[in-house]
């Protein structure tokens, strides 16, 4: 079955604290993570400056009806579609949806927004990001000791 | 047993023996005939008569078996019986045969049926021996008393054991009851008179007043008989009736079960029968409601509430207490001489439920199952009728910005595919309470419940184009459309649901002009503006009557040689108040309104009967709206115009814009080809604006192409403008067409656009459009070249 992958960036409308906008986006990845196993999805959540950025992959059905849900959701704001592209492989293939909080560091160095408003809306932009999200995971355990990392493995 | 044996056949004279036993034969199967009876009785007044005649049938029965056998027993002694014991001893039978048979109707039981058998068996042995004591003989009674206690036992064990085979639910065991209570009479009986030894005694006398033997014999046998035989056949004509009763019951349920609808049949307000079909509807058997009152069905009515002759809607409670909407209509009957109720009970749920399918149907729209636009003007005008003074609320309607473009290049299942998930973001964005609706097309409306806070109102127009801003992934296409919002709040911008949907519209227009994706709330300056529109359309139906309109013209020249070609006829209203009013302003306004029909036939019949006063080689030019290409008889008409005015098909030429290529082509070309059979010349209008696809140009059968003044009046002065006059008189000369320009000025203009290879000019330069007496004097005062 072919794959897709799909970038989008929101902005979070989400209401509370810092702690409880912590918590109902851990809500949020926990649950997506829950349907993405039974769908075959996998992905990955950027969360900074008050912007989702997100990374799906899997079957177009799935994919579909999964960013469907997204545009019905109102705990997002002026969601804006970066990339939908057919993909050879998976790159979060190890994450059914994987929450990415970059610290101070990192999202001075790299804020969503300005890598994403540098080459607006190009593929060059969208692999960009996901790159860097990428690292961003794997790197995580040696010197990014400060992100905070909620994963759950895809199997 | 050999003693018992001789003591019958040696002591007892046989025929009366004889006439015993068919007596007692005949007591013990009534007694278990009528017994039977009393069981099978459901009322207690029947159930006690029964057991009265079945105890007064079965102690005659003993009775009379015991006198008449002891009639039959011939001690060759003076006998005599005394009265007062004789009758007695019949009654002692009747107390304990009544209290016998009292236990056994009582307590059906085993244990009942073995002590009231025992009851009736210990009868047979009291009556017995108290009928003994009322025998005189004219000797000694001795008796053998184990003897006694034997018969005693016997008839006890024998009466017990018939009434628990009696009424035993196998029907051969209980055919056996009448014997065992026959032998219960006969062993006592003659058991009894086993135990008997009389010695004769000349000193005993037999009292006076004793009953004599032979006449007393016959009279107990006939009377006897009498009563088994009355009992008997009483009994069997009862049951006759009771069968007839019961075959028509049987009938009558059977009817009533076949019916479909639900019949309850009444006493007063008691049920006392109901159908399948009623039993299926309450899922109850009948058998639970039978007796109860019909309240318990129906609640707060009663059986004189039924109608007879209209159905009346009523609530049924079924078995779970669920409220079934019925209808009930009655009908008086008699059943077994007493007045019933009929009641028809017709279950609704269905004819509801399919009402309501129907209803939802037709208030739904298909494709997004949103509600329609006639749920809509219904609920809208609800609102309206329902708002108390200062109530207020707010309609939305908004459309979707390039649906149109998704639906003509991605298809109409991708349209519907969108349109359905546009419907479920819709709902998303909005409240419960909160009312969309699909209009038609793209085009939905929110009448938003609550109240009309303004920022409730923003917070929703912002939360519908957020939703439907964002994009759509179907099939692997992404479509990206957005929508437009009119708000307009009752009763401020509309006190009646047109007047409101109006100003909707307007605030949603107003939207879409600030550029798409954005909300309008309804102004009072857009009121206007449809103020201002409805009035000129009025005006503008009034002009034609009124003759408000005139036409000017505008001449054509050749290019190289300056002479006149024609003129075109342009279009001037004078209107009494507003002045000349521009066709910039009242054309668009009389295509919207249709009234572009009526005006273009006066332009062009205006047009063919002026031209007929020019010289003969002159042309006139007439402006054809797309809006009248809609119109399949177009070319019907003008053809007909041409007939009524005498001008030749050749001196007109009908000039098109692009806007009438785009719509139904096929009809368009037909038009237009058999315009040109009229030899009617057709010109492509403001060529070079719009799509200006050179595929029309294939494709119609045009003649001349007018470049639009806008590239003209650049010239020569602007390259790109001198660079597209010059392509489109080349393009021109290669297809064979002529070329006009339009809004020449110059003299410069003029020289370049000729050294082009354009072939006709129009414009400022050559002359304005002039009234009819104006352009007649110039065509006849010069009708030679202007110096090109």
């Amino acid at each position: 079955m072919p794959l897709h992958r799909l970038l989008y960036t929101s902005e979070m409308a989400l209401i509370g604290s810092e702690t409880d906008i912590r918590q109902q986006v851990a809500d949020i990845v926990a649950r997506s993570a829950a349907r993405n196993v039974a769908d075959g999805l996998t992905g990955a959540l950027l969360q900074t400056r008050g912007m989702f950025i997100q990374a799906l992959e899997g079957p177009l059905a799935a994919i579909e009806a999964t960013f469907e849900r997204i545009c019905c959701d109102l705990r997002h704001r002026r969601v804006d579609l970066q990339e939908f592209v057919r993909a050879d492989s998976r790159v979060f293939g190890e994450w059914s949806m994987v929450n990415i909080t970059p610290d101070r560091t990192i999202e001075k160095l790299f804020t969503a927004a300005e890598l994403l408003s540098e080459q607006e809306h190009e593929a060059v932009s969208a692999q960009a990001t996901i790159q860097l999200m990428r690292s961003l995971l794997l790197t995580n355990s040696t010197p990014m000791t400060h992100s905070s990392l909620q994963s759950t493995r895809f199997s | 047993m050999h003693q018992l044996y001789a003591c019958i056949t040696e002591q007892h004279d046989l025929r009366f023996v004889a006439v015993a036993a068919i007596i007692c034969a005949l007591g013990t199967y009534s007694t278990f005939a009528i017994g039977r009876q009393v069981f099978r009785e459901q009322a207690w007044q029947e159930r006690l008569a029964w057991w009265a005649t079945g105890v007064v049938t079965t102690s005659v029965a003993i009775w009379a078996t015991h006198f008449v056998a002891m009639l039959a027993y011939e001690p060759s002694l003076e006998i005599g019986f005394s009265i007062s014991l004789t009758g007695a001893s019949l009654l002692v039978a009747v107390l304990l045969v009544g209290s016998g048979a009292g236990l056994v109707v009582a307590r059906p039981t085993l244990p009942g049926r073995i002590f009231g058998g025992g009851l009736i068996g210990l009868a047979i042995g009291a009556m017995h021996y108290t009928g003994m004591s009322a025998y005189f003989v004219q000797g000694t009674l001795h008796w053998d008393v184990r003897t006694v206690v034997v018969s005693v036992v016997i008839g006890i064990v024998l009466g017990s054991l018939s009434m628990v085979v009696g009424f035993h639910p196998r029907r051969t065991v209980r055919r056996l009851a009448p014997l065992l209570l026959l032998a219960a009479v006969c062993g006592t009986h003659f058991i009894g008179m086993d135990a008997l030894t009389i010695s004769f005694d000349p000193s005993v006398a037999i009292p006076g007043g004793s009953m004599n033997t032979t006449i007393l014999s016959l009279l107990t046998a006939n009377a006897a008989l009498l009563i088994l035989g009355v009992s008997l056949i009483a009994l069997r004509l009862w049951r006759l009736n009771k069968l007839r009763h019961e075959a028509e019951s049987q009938r009558l349920r059977d009817l009533a079960d076949i019916a479909v609808e639900g019949l309850l049949i009444c006493a007063g307000d008691t049920i006392t029968g109901i159908n399948h079909s009623l039993e299926r509807v309450l899922c109850l058997p009948r058998e639970e409601l039978i007796g109860a009152p019909l309240q318990r069905l129906l609640p707060d009515l009663t059986a004189a509430d039924i109608p007879l002759s209209h159905e009346l809607d009523a609530i049924l409670l079924d078995a779970a207490g669920e409220r079934v909407p019925v209808r009930v209509i009655a009908q008086s009957i008699v059943i077994k001489a007493k007045p019933h109720t009929v009641v028809a009970v017709r279950d609704q749920r269905e004819r509801l439920r399919s009402e309501a399918e129907m209803h939802r149907l037709a208030h739904h729209d298909t494709l997004t199952g949103l509600a329609n636009r006639r749920r809509f003007n219904e609920a809208l005008a609800e609102r309206f009728a329902t708002r108390h003074g200062e109530d207020a609320f707010a309609l939305l309607v908004l459309d979707l910005d390039r649906f149109k473009s998704v639906n003509d290049t991605s298809g109409h299942g991708m349209g519907d595919a969108l349109l359905c998930r546009v419907a479920r973001r819709l709902e998303r964005a909005t409240h419960a309470d909160d009312l969309v609706v699909r209009l038609g097309g793209d085009e939905f409306a929110i009448l938003k419940g609550g109240g009309t806070k303004l920022g409730e109102i923003q917070a929703l127009a912002e939360r519908v184009i957020d939703l439907l801003g964002r994009p759509f992934l179907i099939d692997g296409h992404v479509l990206n459309i957005g929508a437009s919002v009119g708000i307009a709040l009752a009763p401020s911008d509309g006190t009646t649901p047109e007047h409101l949907m109006g100003s909707a519209d307007l605030a949603l227009y107003g939207a879409k002009e600030d550029g798409r994706g954005r909300y309008r709330v309804f102004e009072d300056g857009m009121n206007a503006r449809i103020q201002a529109r409805r009035s000129l359309e009025m005006d503008l139906r009034r002009a034609i009557a009124r003759q408000e309109f005139t036409l000017h013209y505008q001449p054509q020249v050749d290019a190289r040689t300056g002479a006149y070609d024609g003129a075109e006829a342009l279009i001037r209203w004078h209107h009494p108040e507003r002045g000349v009013v521009s066709p910039v302003d009242f054309i668009p306004l009389a295509e919207e309104t249709g009234l572009i029909g009526p005006l273009g036939e006066w332009v062009l019949r205006t047009a063919c009967t002026d031209a007929l006063t020019w010289p003969a080689h002159l042309t006139v030019a007439v402006n054809l709206s797309p809006v009248q290409f809609r119109d399949a008889r177009l070319a019907t008409t003008i053809r007909g115009i041409l007939a009524e005015t005498g001008l030749p098909g050749s001196r007109l030429e009908v000039e098109i814009t692009e806007g009438s290529l785009l719509q139904d082509e096929q009809r368009t070309l037909a038009i237009l080809r058999e315009l040109r059979t009229l030899g009617i010349r057709i010109s492509m209008d403001d060529f070079g604006t719009g799509y200006s696809s050179l595929s029309y140009l294939r494709r119609f059968p045009f003649d001349k192409i007018k470049i639009d003044q806008s590239f003209v009046r650049q010239t020569p002065e602007d390259k790109d403008s001198a660079a597209i006059v010059r392509a489109i008189a080349m393009l021109g000369t290669s297809l064979g067409l002529k070329t006009t320009a339009e809004g020449v000025e110059t003299q410069a203009q003029s020289e370049f656009i000729t050294d082009e290879g354009c072939d006709q000019l129009q414009g400022y330069l050559i002359s304005r459009p002039v009234p009819l007496e104006a352009i007649t004097a110039l065509f006849a005062s010069s009708p030679l070249a202007l110096t090109a």
